[in-house]
């Protein structure tokens, strides 16, 4: 007779069902369960012919809403049909794999329980990789590799969370008892009464656990719409934080302290342990710059067949081991010198070959033997001059190059500036020396830094390999394009904002730069190709054209203008115009050569055809035979 | 460098092959602070809108001007935020300010009041001297009064004032409660109009009386008596009942039993054996004292189930009661038990309900698991609780105190000794009871107090347990087969409770049953013992949580549970806590209904939701309006019309209590499923015969206006022919609320009998029953209740609609005066034609409103449960 009831909710996406009931059948669980397929109301004639073999197939029991009546009536129907038996409430795109019944009801099994959820890879109290993620399974696995090393990275272990929620939820029969039934009135909808449930099961005296050593696999993000979705979570937080106000405070501590995370952590360190990939540890400062930059190349170059883990300093003196990839969240935190074995002992257990030093500023001094502690092989590469000088950039209080001056000189620089670890110069090269004598290569990205290291080091061979790089594509040639005056709406502000985004969206060889300011706010550089050089004094326009050097002048003018200065310095520079058609614009520029008039209406892309015609293929400031005006209609 | 080199260069100390690694060592021991960075450690400085400003635009990093642009945003929303505030403040502060200033003013004004009250305090005081004097004088001379003659002659008029007082008094209260009329009248008004006068009546009795509320009783300590005193007892010399009481020594225990026995027992129903096991003082010694008992001594120790047996061997009654000696019983204890096998046949064996000398619960009933191991329902609780109070079937009750035929018990072969010394047997004997077919009943009326663990004496403490232990084995072996049945220790208990029940229903009704006093309650509570006998577990809730005595014990003692007010806090409370339990949820009348019928669907998931009309009520409503022809009452009928008709739409099923009601909810929600469950009539035992009846009976209430019309009809236009043909002959008219025109009309062969209680003597002694009505619709109660005792009835047409009735095989039907006492003179002549429609009558009751027909109409609605779908798929 069956213990445990396995309630599946079914509402549409058959391909979902279909390879959820045939997971939970291929599953080789020695607890006895019975499957209770809830059909909410489906009208769906295939899905009923699905149901229907299923029942020849499978000794399943089938419950049919009379109409569609929501997820909570459904699991309620569910809940009711055998009350001696727990239950699991299975979302229907859920995939399960191995013995995860027999692993949930052995977390069951303890005092008090409520709820037992689990790990899944989209929604859920739990999720895997990222924590409150939608992730993609990590390559190469499935939900079955993945559920296995969950099962054994944390066999037994649980964790207690105020609620639950996921693809898997497995209810206590006594629970329930006590607890009554899921209630989605005080929510406004479906969304949220596993938590509802939850919280009144807690103050019930129940505690939920979230079992470490289960993943199960979701689809997710079928239930409902998306932008439903925002409505009814927000809906359903609302009535949450109105019923219960310690939960909702107790969020974002969970956030930040997630229960669940040792869990992935450890699932994590059996991946890497086992990856085909070898690990590499990067020791880095946590700052950007150049190393960054060196590190990252290197992590892509190394992809195929590294993985590449940093180990940064954190806060104080603890350390950050991390795996630099978006879809991971591995870090542990190890506090130095007191935990560095247990920071080697993790390494090793990854299977770590290879160490590489970029930099240890703000390491706790105890990095330095971390090398010899784990008995492997490293590199060092020399971004700057750490290792023979603390403040690493010889340079000055006042930002000059110090001049290397003698072990006086630097005890009295360090006696301003004191050194990391509080070393004298001659211990600090000392340490610096041993480290850099067993490094297998030390590499220098140029003969200087080379040069300059073996003089403090001389027996030190240094590899000078330049940084990996490819060879930057030729610089393009762009028409810079020059608007005069204070930019404002009548003077063709939208106009040029237009023209901005259409050389940004066809990717038009043209720059903008408003040589004054503008009356409203303008999407600028990195946005679109526009920068604003700001405002002028009236007497300097001449020279600020000088010193910018536009190649061509725009004067989009949206009303008939009067008369227009600033168009008075523009042909005095002699550049190439392209004016508005209207007012005096073109009767000024009748006959102007490198001149050209467009509709004051035309769309952007016209203008901007326009620019690039009164620029290319002529040079720029012309000695040919100076061509005649054109008017563009 | 170019990458590629760069890659192979920096791999090369590397092995180019991927790696094959499987991890057996443990993961390292991580600890909590491996995987959390210590709170408080990172420290964000945020930067001030300055060195934003100037980082974003003075240097011109972008992501500080982003930040910077939100920032000040956020200040210039708080800056607007404080403007109002302040804005709010300055208002403030100027009400304050005036306030301050009336206080001031005020307080001034009442340091002048206070000086002026303590310059009239003075003048009041001497006023106050002044007075007493006066009154001195006025006394002297009301005594010099009273002693004159005038003031004897006067003194019923004195009186006269005094009752006016009173009246006063009296109506000065009746005029305040006329202020709050205005709320309570709109209520009455619609109770009165749409449920009748009963119905008002019967809610202000209910809103007036705080009796009809549940009040626990003090615990009461009992004791065991300190010493023995004279104590006789009158044997009887054919006793009903054989209480066999086997002890062990503690004759202090056995003398206290043995007192309360004597207190509450009925002397001479019942023998009284004390099967004394050897005691090391004998029995008869210790018991010197007592006399009218039969002490039997065994010569060897041989345990309590061999002294049982004993016991019930000399047992002359036809029941035997085995009683614990470390017991006490209480007032109508052994009625109680003996009333469980009159009510329910199929009983085998009663137990009581055991309390522990402190007054709390000890058993109410109990479960056996899977396992064989056994619970006391209710143990260490509340002995009131509901579910502790209802007569019901149970796996077996203690033998501290359980009653069973003398003749069952000795076809079972007594207690089995293969439990001897002790434990288990009574378990067994249950079993055996309910194997041969029987039920085991659990009695809450009988309540029996029992100081248990106090008996067997020969024991060691770990020797009982070992004893226990074992026997469990020995009984779960025994009964293995029964036992696969039952569910494991402790899942489940209140499904195990009552393990007899193959459905769960909760019947919800406006207030509790009153069978005498209302049609309505008798029905419903023949709807509830039919349900109890088709195997569903009834509990019963009235709408106002009320525990109006004698009506709750009543039902509780049919076998239905009833919740009530302080156990039950709503009608809610209850679904919310116990609504998936229930198979179905009948709702009776339609304002209880809509009350709770959203809250039953949410809460009772697996329920089959009825819907109980008692009467459609829209129609009622409808001809009220038609009768009144106001717009405003057509259109309120026509509300009433869609909520009843919704409801009928959202209910699974919906009863009815006439077929003319089916086939117009036929018309009008063709969908719904509608049975008919009409008022129930049992058909009663035959009276005198014809020869020896004589007179014609009228039966109903004057309160029911068709009602009057025919009594005056028939006393003025049908009663001449009658004094003519049958001279002599008797008419009664049996009704309550008679009006004063037709008591007035009251003669020698013209009776008005007003109210009267049982009306049997008149059916089973008058020859012929008359229904003169004239106009009404609706199931006859006065006919079918003529019927259900087989005296034939003669009526007009309207009378007997929709009754199924067949004139001259069943009734006889006239219409005009003459016509009508031509029938009756007819009847009451022709003893083969008087025979013949008490046959039809009687067959018609049968037919189509008797027990059976409910039953067959409720074995239908049954039928629709879920829990009954699934049994048939």
């Amino acid at each position: 007779m069956a213990n445990v009831d396995v309630v599946i909710p079914v509402h549409g996406a058959l391909a979902s069902l279909r390879r959820c009931v045939d997971s939970v059948f291929a599953a080789r669980c020695r607890t006895p369960f019975e499957v209770v397929i809830v059909d909410d109301g489906n009208a769906d004639a295939e899905l009923a012919q699905y149901l229907a073999d299923l029942q020849r197939r499978h000794r399943v029991a089938r419950v049919t809403q009379p109409a569609r009546q929501g997820y909570a009536a459904a699991v309620n129907r569910a809940l009711s049909l055998h009350r001696d038996r727990d239950v699991v409430v299975l979302q229907s795109d859920a995939e399960v794999a191995n013995d995860w019944l027999d692993r949930l009801v052995r977390h069951a099994a303890a005092p008090d329980v409520g709820l037992v959820g689990c790990f899944t890879d989209n929604v859920g109290a739990a999720t895997y990789p990222l924590q409150g993620r939608s992730n993609p399974l990590p390559a190469g696995h499935t939900a079955a590799t993945l559920d296995a090393l969950f099962a054994r990275a944390n066999a037994g272990c649980s964790a207690k969370l105020p609620a639950l929620s996921g693809p898997c939820l497995y209810l206590r029969r006594e629970c329930l008892n006590v607890v009554g039934a899921f209630d989605a009135n005080p929510l406004g909808s479906d969304y949220g009464v596993e938590i509802d449930f939850c919280l009144r099961a807690g103050s019930a005296g129940f505690r939920h656990l979230l079992a470490g050593d289960v993943f199960v696999a979701h689809e997710g993000g079928m239930s409902f719409g998306a932008t439903e979705a925002d409505a009814l979570a927000q809906r359903a937080n609302a009535a949450l934080a109105k019923l219960y106000p310690a939960y909702v405070a107790q969020q974002e501590d969970l956030a930040n302290r997630a229960p669940g995370r040792p869990f992935a952590r450890r699932v994590d360190l059996l991946r890497l342990a086992e990856s085909q990939r070898r690990p590499l540890v990067f020791v880095s400062h946590p700052w950007g710059g150049g190393i960054r930059r060196y590190m990252n190349d290197l992590v892509e170059l190394t992809e195929a067949h590294c993985n590449v883990l940093f180990l940064e300093p954190a806060v104080g003196d603890t350390v950050k081991l991390s795996w630099p990839r978006e879809d991971e969240s591995f870090a542990l935190y190890f506090s130095l010198p007191a935990e560095l074995s247990v920071l080697a002992e993790t390494l090793r257990t990854i299977g770590v070959e290879r160490l590489h030093f970029h930099h240890v500023h703000l390491h706790p001094r105890a990095i330095l033997e971390l090398p010899a502690l784990l008995g492997v092989a490293y590199d060092y590469t020399l971004h700057d001059y750490h290792p023979i000088c603390p403040q690493y950039h010889l340079v000055t209080e006042d930002g000059h190059y110090c001049g290397e001056p003698d072990a006086k000189g630097c005890a009295a620089c360090l006696a301003r500036r004191p050194a990391q670890w509080d070393l004298d110069i001659g211990a600090w090269r000392g340490a610096f020396g041993r480290l850099l004598r067993g490094a297998s290569r030390v590499i220098a990205p140029s003969q200087d830094v080379a040069t300059r290291m073996q003089r403090y080091f001389p027996d030190l061979a240094v590899e000078v390999w330049p940084h990996p790089e490819a060879l930057p594509l030729p610089t393009p040639r762009i028409t810079r394009v020059g608007i005069l005056g204070n930019l404002s709406p009548e003077k063709g502000l939208q106009v040029v904002a237009a023209c901005a985004g259409d050389a940004r969206a066809r990717g038009l060889p043209l720059s903008f730069r408003v040589l004054g300011s503008t009356t409203e706010p303008i999407p600028q550089a990195p946005d679109t190709p526009l920068t604003i050089y700001g405002q002028y004094v009236d007497s300097e326009l001449q020279q600020l054209i000088a010193a910018e050097k536009p190649d061509v002048l725009l004067f989009a003018a949206q009303v008939p203008e009067t008369y227009a200065y600033t168009l008075s310095v523009a042909l005095q520079s002699g550049l190439p115009i392209v004016a508005s058609a209207l007012g005096a614009l073109p009767e000024r520029l009748a006959g102007v050569p490198h001149s050209t008039t467009v509709p004051w209406n035309a769309p952007p892309a016209v203008w901007n055809d326009a620019l690039l015609a009164a620029t290319d293929p002529t040079p720029r400031v012309s000695d040919r035979a100076p061509p005649r005006a054109r008017v563009i209609v | 460098m170019e990458p590629a080199a760069y890659r192979k260069r920096y791999l090369s100390l590397l092995p180019a092959s991927p790696r094959v690694r499987r991890l057996d060592d443990a993961l390292p021991a991580l600890d909590e602070r491996n995987f959390y960075l210590k709170e408080g450690e990172v420290e964000v400085v945020p930067l001030s809108l300055p060195q934003l400003y100037a980082a974003g635009v003075e240097c011109g990093h972008t992501a500080a001007r982003v930040e910077l642009k939100h920032q000040i945003a956020t200040v210039s929303a708080q800056l607007d935020h404080f403007r109002a505030v302040q804005e709010r403040a300055k208002g403030d502060r100027e009400h304050l300010a005036g306030e301050l200033l009336a206080t001031q003013r005020a307080f001034l004004s009442s340091q002048i009041e206070i000086s002026d009250m303590q310059g009239s305090a003075g003048r009041m005081q001497m006023h106050a001297t002044h007075l007493e004097s006066s009154l001195q004088s006025a006394r002297d001379r009301i005594h010099a009064l009273e002693n004159s003659s005038i003031w004897r002659m006067t003194a019923p008029l004195r009186n006269a004032r005094l009752r006016f007082k009173v009246a006063h008094a009296r109506f000065r209260a009746w005029q305040s409660g006329l202020r709050r009329l205005p709320q309570l009248s709109a209520m009455a008004v619609s109770v009165l109009k749409n449920e009748g006068p009963g119905a008002l009546v019967q809610r202000v009795r209910a809103k007036v009386n705080p009796d009809e509320r549940f009040k626990p009783t003090s615990l009461t300590h009992y004791r065991v008596e300190a010493t023995i005193a004279p104590l006789a007892f009158t044997s009887a010399p054919m006793p009903r009942v054989s209480i066999v009481i086997p002890v062990y020594g503690k004759p202090l225990l056995t003398y206290t039993c043995l007192k309360s026995l004597h207190a509450h027992t009925a002397h001479d129903e019942v023998e009284i054996i004390v099967v004394d096991d050897a005691s090391p003082e004998p029995a008869s010694a210790s018991l010197a004292m007592v006399s009218g008992v039969r002490i039997e001594r065994n010569t060897q120790n041989r345990g309590f189930i061999a002294s049982c047996n004993r016991g019930a061997e000399l047992a002359r009654g036809q029941t035997i009661v085995f009683l614990n000696n470390d017991t006490i019983v209480t007032s109508g204890w052994l009625e109680a038990l003996l009333r469980v096998f009159a009510e329910f046949p199929d009983a085998g064996m009663v137990g009581a309900r055991l309390f522990y000398p402190d007054g709390r619960l000890q058993e109410a009933g109990g479960i056996v698991w899977r396992d064989g191991s056994a619970w006391n329902w209710g143990r260490d609780g509340d002995p009131e609780r509901p579910d502790c109070n209802y007569v019901r079937p149970v796996d077996y009750c203690s033998g501290a105190c359980i009653a069973m035929p003398a003749e069952l018990f000795h076809e079972l072969g007594g207690f089995d000794t293969r439990y001897t010394p002790a434990y288990y047997e009574d378990v067994d004997l249950a079993f055996a009871v309910r194997a041969a077919g029987h039920r085991v009943y659990y009695q809450p009326a009988a309540t029996v107090i029992h100081f248990e663990g106090q008996t067997s004496g020969t024991d060691e403490a770990s020797g009982a347990k070992r004893h226990q232990v074992a026997n469990r084995e020995v009984f779960a072996a025994k009964w293995a087969e029964t036992l696969a049945g039952h569910r494991a220790n402790g899942v489940d208990a209140e499904f195990e409770r009552d393990r007899w029940a193959k459905q769960r229903v909760l019947v919800i009704d406006a207030c509790m049953l009153t069978p005498d006093h209302d049609a309505g309650s008798v029905r419903m509570l023949a709807i509830l013992e039919i349900l109890i006998s088709l195997r569903c577990k009834v509990t019963f809730v009235a709408d106002n949580l009320e525990y109006r005595q004698p009506y709750v014990a009543q039902l509780q003692q049919r076998g239905v549970e009833v919740l009530f007010h302080p156990y039950a806090r709503s009608i809610a409370d209850v679904l919310a806590k116990r609504g998936a339990q229930f198979d179905m949820v009948m709702m009776s009348r339609h304002y209880i209904a809509v009350k709770h019928l959203d809250a039953v669907r949410a809460f009772a998931p697996n329920a089959l939701i009825v819907f109980d009309t008692v009467d459609l009520h829209f129609l009622r409503t409808e001809r009220q309006a038609e009768l009144e022809g106001s717009a405003l009452a057509r259109s309120a009928a026509s509300t009433k019309r869609d909520e009843e008709l919704s409801l009928i739409r959202r209910s699974d099923v919906t009863l009815v209590v006439s077929p003319f009601e089916k086939s117009l909810l036929a018309e009008l929600v063709p969908d719904a499923r509608v049975l008919v469950l009409s008022t129930i009539h049992e058909v009663l035992a035959p009276g005198l015969p014809f020869a020896e009846r004589e007179g014609l009976v009228f039966i109903g209430g004057f309160q029911h206006p068709p009602n009057a019309d025919a009594v005056l009809w028939y006393a003025q236009e049908i009663l001449p022919y009658v004094r003519v043909a049958l001279p002599g002959v008797k008419t009664y008219i049996v009704g309550s609320k008679v009006p004063t025109h037709i008591r007035e009309l009251a003669a020698e062969d013209f009776i008005v009998t007003g109210y009267v209680p049982d009306v049997t003597q008149y059916f089973t002694g008058c020859r012929v029953s008359i229904a003169p009505l004239r106009y009404g619709a609706g199931v006859k109660g006065k006919i079918n209740l003529a019927m259900s005792y087989g005296l034939p009835v003669v009526a007009t047409t309207p009378s007997i609609e929709g009754m199924y009735l067949v004139p001259e095989q069943d009734v006889l039907v006239a219409d005009e005066a003459k016509a009508f006492a031509d029938a009756i003179v007819r009847l009451y002549h022709d003893e083969a034609l008087w025979e013949r429609l008490a046959a039809g009558g009687r067959e018609n009751i049968r037919t189509h409103f008797s027990r059976d027909v409910a039953r067959s109409a409720i074995t239908r609605l049954i039928a629709f449960t879920r829990g009954a779908e699934q049994r048939v798929a």
